[in-house]
């Protein structure tokens, strides 16, 4: 066991600094400077290099980048907030990203979860007709979900709940956080709740045709005690999984759903540090996206072998 | 069984916990913004911050501020931003009439040199301390001062020369040796390497605002990073802002000089991502002010909401003088731009609120000591830049055979969002001058800038935002040593003009000195001038008192009042 995690552990590691290996690289062959003010002078220029170390050459850079961002220094905007620390300029936005994917995950987690039982006890054994066309239904929104991109649902939103009806703020608003960021939660946890239905819907009718079921239906457990009792338990090991890949997601932030509603996050911040050619907010934001993958893929990993001995095994074995 | 408890478990566990944090962070935010105003309140024991959001003034924009330090501010976007937390000596009144803010008095010497001013008394910054003339010495070195590399430095260097700028700047000198100092508490004084008629408008700018220096020291490299290393002497302060955040807010700042003059509680900046949801949260009320850009122009033309301002901004052409031989021929330049179309590039592609071009200083922008419009007579330079497909096929072959060729090929570069424009260009000059081919090239910004700083490029287009209301803003840009004479156009007869005109002290003979300049740059086609445009906002019934600066990107609104 020691051995498969340290396995894991090893490669994420290396995956991670591959990641920050290639970013860089890509940066560097990027066109164009970091300092395109046109109201610099070519002294101004030159001097403004020598001082963020970019006359020094790309493997040195790199090394010492490398060696800042143990220590949590991403270096500073170049262009996009003149000086600041990347740091900084993450950790302020990152919290609302977070809040927005949190709630949407929450939001569609309930929701897909209700949808998907719903629909394996609608097409579960021995339902009859009326059960077969409400799986069907349940299923179509599910399609819906997955299908129609959740920046479609946010424009739709925004027109009709924000413009039409002036329900809800258009936009975000750091005066009234909670409604202001209703919309934008809403319309990402419909993707969430699909994916969520989907799964639960596969394995619940799966765990519902079981034998053991059976047995307890004709045993005549209610289907309330049948879903508390075996469904749920038994179905969410597959769920969860998925889960954890779709909060990461979430988390990292969305590019187009907070331009659409002009929220101070970090899918923002990036389209903007890439438009404006700001390499250590690219750098760093890809460094922090790729580090939540890693982690949460080796947490799944290592619950995966913790729960299940034939991973374990499989992996030992390689 | 055991497994399916720990899943469960950890399912509730995860689904509450993410309630929670939704909880959390929303209030969370309330807390931090709470925080924040109680950090500015503190600093001048207010307790503004309760205003509620609909007596503020909402204003949306489509930038962010690149920077909060006042002495590095060189774009417009920042500027907009610290506008209303920075005065400076003079600023803009009603009708772009240059008043004093800060200044009580000035002098000028005799040879133009020398500027003393005489402060108000009684100044004072946002959290009470006194504003005294040290502070605009300080300001005035931070900018010219290597280490800080301020982009800001073209004030002091390109536009009016200070007394060794050029030396302090490159580090030869030291900071002390620029020509600022502080007689006393309430004098300060500026020397210039030359006469410049127009100094006074660079201290409407915001990096010449005053700065504390204990207090930035005090900040400790943070200054302009977070409202509490901000020190405001304008109107308002910031209560709340972070680098990169989507929104500024601001609430009144007691000890502005004018502070009585101040309606608002608060004003609210926010950055909208595109026209589209600047003019929506315009109609749903959410918004007071915003930006108005060429694709809503047509479509908001007749909204006695609407207001412009022309001649803020040129679009041009500009050709490589060195390093392509075609452009130096002046048959070939004088075809191409007589090949173009302006009026309907104007009227079709900008729809509203842009006019065809042939001349350097666009109408309403620039007035003569008379009062008449310099720039009034906008068909002055048509015989030599004018739209004549017929003499421009003339000139072509003319030039095509001075330079023995049968066809000849260009290229230019532009930004990814000229498009369309160069679309027109292309089809326009190619159809009129038979055996020309204009080849386009679109890239980004930065590669675009990069480009041009290279000098990679036969003919590029350029969009020029003037720094201040006189015709040198836009002639300046001809001089053969400016920076900004990308396409390197070197021309006597208009160095000397210029210079003339920066050495009269008589506003009237000035002027014609500018009007030659400017008939230089038009007799030799040194640049081809397309459009004049310039910024219009819509600004809703409820709001008074805003000023739009006279180039059109900024609004001013210190004295605005909402009913």
């Amino acid at each position: 066991m020691k051995k498969y995690m340290l396995k894991k552990f090893i490669i994420s590691i290396v995956t991670l600094f591959l990641v920050v290996f290639i970013l860089f690289l890509l940066m560097e062959l990027m066109p164009g400077s970091p300092f395109n003010n046109d109201k610099l002078t070519e002294d101004q220029r030159e001097m403004l290099e020598a001082a963020y170390g970019l006359d020094k050459p790309v493997l040195y850079r790199f090394l010492i980048y490398v060696k800042n961002i143990f220590r949590g220094d991403f270096g500073v905007s170049y262009n996009l907030s003149i000086n600041t620390p990347v740091s900084l300029m993450i950790s302020s936005r990152l919290p609302v990203s977070m809040a927005i994917g949190l709630g949407a995950m929450a939001l569609g987690s309930v929701s897909g979860l209700l949808l998907g039982f719903f629909a394996a006890f609608s097409h579960a054994p021995g339902s009859g007709k009326y059960g077969k066309i409400a799986d069907s239904v349940c299923m179509a929104i599910s399609v819906i979900g997955l299908s129609v991109p959740s920046y479609i649902f946010a424009i739709v939103m925004s027109y009709f709940c924000g413009f039409r009806w002036k329900w809800l703020p258009l936009l975000y608003d750091f005066r009234k956080p909670v409604t202001s960021s209703l919309m934008a939660v809403i319309s990402l946890s419909i993707f969430v709740a699909a994916v969520i239905a989907r799964y639960t819907r596969d394995e619940a009718s799966a765990v519902l045709r079981s034998d053991y079921v059976l047995f307890a239906i004709s045993q005549g457990l209610s289907n309330g005690q049948i879903l508390m009792k075996y469904v749920i338990r038994n179905s969410l090991m597959g769920v969860i999984t998925v889960m954890t890949m779709l909060l990461v997601g979430l988390l990292t932030g969305s590019l187009v759903t907070e331009r659409i509603f002009s929220i101070p996050g970090i899918g923002f911040l990036m389209s903007s540090a890439i438009e404006a050619n700001d390499y250590n907010v690219v750098v760093a934001l890809s460094f922090v996206f790729a580090s939540i993958y890693v982690t949460a893929r080796l947490l799944l990993d290592l619950l995966y072998g913790i729960i299940d001995p034939r991973v374990r095994v499989s992996g030992e074995g390689r | 069984m055991r497994k399916n408890d720990f899943f469960c478990g950890l399912l509730t566990g995860l689904l509450s916990l993410s309630l929670m944090l939704t909880g959390c962070s929303s209030s969370s935010s309330g807390v931090n913004g709470a925080a924040a105003n109680e950090g500015a309140g503190n600093a001048v024991q207010t307790s503004e911050n309760t205003a509620r959001t609909d007596e503020e003034l909402n204003v949306a924009l489509l930038s962010i501020p690149i920077t909060m330090d006042p002495q590095k501010v060189s774009d417009n976007e920042s500027s907009q931003y610290l506008s209303p937390v920075m005065a400076t000596l003079f600023r803009y009144g009603e009708n772009n009439e240059l008043e004093p803010e800060l200044a009580e008095s000035y002098e000028v010497s005799e040879d133009g040199l020398t500027y003393t001013f005489r402060l108000k008394e009684g100044l004072k910054y946002s959290n009470g301390s006194a504003i005294k003339a040290k502070d605009f010495v300080y300001a005035f070195r931070r900018i010219a001062d290597p280490l800080e590399a301020s982009s800001a430095i073209f004030i002091l260097s390109d536009i009016c020369e200070v007394k060794n700028v050029e030396k302090v700047s490159k580090g030869e000198l030291h900071v002390e040796e620029l020509g600022v100092s502080a007689p006393d508490e309430l004098t300060f004084v500026v020397e210039l390497e030359q006469p410049c008629p127009y100094f006074l408008y660079c201290l409407t700018m915001v990096p010449t605002s005053p700065c504390k220096e204990s207090f930035v020291r005090l900040c400790k490299g943070h200054y302009g990073d977070s409202p509490e290393t901000m020190l405001a002497s304008g109107p308002f302060m910031v209560d709340k802002y972070e680098p990169m955040g989507i929104q500024v807010h601001y609430v009144k700042n007691p000890y502005y000089v004018d502070a009585d003059r101040v309606k608002l509680p608060g004003v609210n900046f926010r950055q909208v991502a595109n026209v589209q949801q600047a003019e929506m949260v315009y109609q749903t009320g959410e918004t007071d002010i915003i930006p108005v850009s060429r694709e809503y122009l047509g479509l908001s033309k007749d909204d006695p909401n609407l207001n412009s301002i022309y001649g803020g901004l040129i679009e041009y052409i500009v050709g490589n003088f060195q390093n392509s031989e075609a452009w130096a021929n002046k048959n070939i330049r004088q075809a191409f731009s007589k090949a173009i179309d302006r009026d309907s590039i104007a009227e079709n592609f900008y729809f509203s609120g842009a006019t065809g071009l042939t001349r350097v200083v666009p109408a309403q922008f620039a007035t003569e000591p008379d009062g008449s419009d310099f720039g009034g007579d906008v068909h002055m330079f048509d015989d030599d830049a004018g739209y004549d497909p017929q003499k421009a096929a003339e000139l072509f072959k003319k030039g095509l055979q001075e330079l023995s060729l049968d066809r000849l090929t260009l290229s230019i570069i532009a930004s990814s969002n000229n498009s369309d424009l160069m679309e027109i260009i292309k089809s326009q000059t190619e159809e009129n001058l038979p055996g020309f081919q204009l080849d386009v090239k679109l890239m980004p910004t930065a590669q675009l800038m990069d480009s041009a700083n290279k000098g990679k490029f036969d003919l590029m287009i350029i969009g020029w935002v003037p720094d201040y209301p006189d015709p040198n803003s836009y002639l300046g840009l001809m001089k053969s040593d400016s920076e900004m004479n990308r396409g390197h156009f070197e021309n006597k007869d208009v160095d000397s003009a210029l210079q003339n005109a920066s050495m009269e002290n008589d506003p009237q003979k000035r002027m014609q000195y500018l009007h030659d300049a400017e008939k230089a740059v038009m007799d030799d086609l040194g640049m081809v001038p397309l459009v004049s445009l310039g910024g219009s906002w819509l600004i809703s019934e409820r709001v008074k008192n805003v000023n739009i600066r006279f180039d059109g990107n900024v609004i001013l609104v210190g004295f605005a009042e909402k009913r």
